[in-house]
């Protein structure tokens, strides 16, 4: 007890009387502080969802009662982390997600790797549609027209003993020598 | 010469490099002197014990065969088969030469059978079944 004493009146260490007694610091949200409750019918429960996942009443928008059983869950617009700003210090920059911001119901496609259905690209569809066709178009004229025509290094056949049965081999210097079958060598195993 | 150049400006004149067999006589015009034999220098149990893959089996198996085994015996010491090593590349390299020597062979003789006609042309005779 005279040690936790001591270690509480030294400054600088962590054990802080503010740190270790200060509940709204350590407060955590966890899962069950996401999960949905039963869908809102009243005006009333609209509120409490809203304020329940810290979105404004104007943009909290429950998802369809389908019987999918997602409750109050807000229906959030579908955009990706790629849509979002890379320069803002978020919280969890890996997610570009600030603490306690509610997350989409298919967040996890929604990360930088995945689908970003709100991006704005540099071509529009049409365009890159356009692009694949026309190179695709302009490669493929070009193989057709130079297939007759192969490309090939300037020799003759690799000399492969074997390969075609009883085939003689001929080098360019002189000789007078008979062609030995290739294939009858068997000896000196 | 380019190759695929040649055959769109000049198509005939020059033969498909290593995709066709020559379609001339290999002794054509070589009567009097005649050609040496290329010999191969291992046999193919040789091959076939030292597991020798078929696009290896050419004329440099033997220098390949000796490299590959001063490799494993000389293991992590694998300067000391720099000789093995470059025999086996100068017998490559002494094999393309005779390639593209084939090659131009190959092409002279198209132009000669262009100018003196399919009789004096020299091509290979088809051997006879019996």
């Amino acid at each position: 007890m005279a040690l936790l004493r001591q270690l509480l009146r030294q400054r600088g260490l962590a054990m802080q009387p503010a740190l270790l007694y200060n509940s709204s610091r350590t407060a955590v949200r966890v899962l069950a502080d996401y999960m949905p409750g039963p869908y809102p019918k009243t005006e009333k429960e609209r509120l409490a969802a809203a304020k329940k996942y810290g979105l404004l009443p104007e943009e909290y928008k429950p998802l369809p009662d389908d019987g999918w059983g997602r409750g109050d869950y807000p229906d959030l617009p579908m955009r990706g982390a790629d849509s979002r700003d890379d320069y803002y210090p978020w919280d969890m920059p890996e997610y570009k997600k600030n603490y306690g911001e509610v997350w989409h119901v298919e967040s996890e496609i929604l990360g930088e790797d995945r689908l970003d259905p709100a991006k704005d690209w540099w071509y529009s569809r049409k365009g890159m549609i356009g692009m694949l066709v026309g190179t695709m178009t302009v490669l493929g004229i070009i193989a057709v027209v130079t297939d007759p025509y192969r490309l090939h290094r300037p020799v003759s056949v690799k000399a492969i003993p074997g390969k075609t049965p009883d085939k003689v081999f001929y080098s360019f210097e002189r000789g007078l020598e008979l062609p030995p079958l290739y294939s009858v060598q068997t000896d000196g195993n | 010469m380019g190759t695929t150049w040649t055959h769109f400006m000049y198509p005939g004149t020059i033969p498909m490099g290593d995709f066709e067999e020559s379609q001339f006589d290999p002794m054509f015009g070589f009567e009097a002197t005649g050609r040496k034999i290329r010999k191969m220098e291992v046999t193919d149990d040789q091959m076939d014990s030292h597991n020798l893959p078929g696009e290896r089996r050419d004329f440099c198996a033997k220098p390949l065969m000796e490299w590959q085994k001063c490799m494993h015996e000389n293991y992590p010491f694998f300067t000391r088969c720099a000789h093995q090593y470059h025999a086996y590349g100068w017998c490559q390299y002494d094999d393309y030469v005779i390639r593209m020597k084939e090659y131009e062979r190959e092409r002279r003789l198209m132009a000669r059978a262009k100018r003196v006609g399919p009789e004096r042309a020299g091509y290979r005779v088809a051997p006879v079944e019996s």
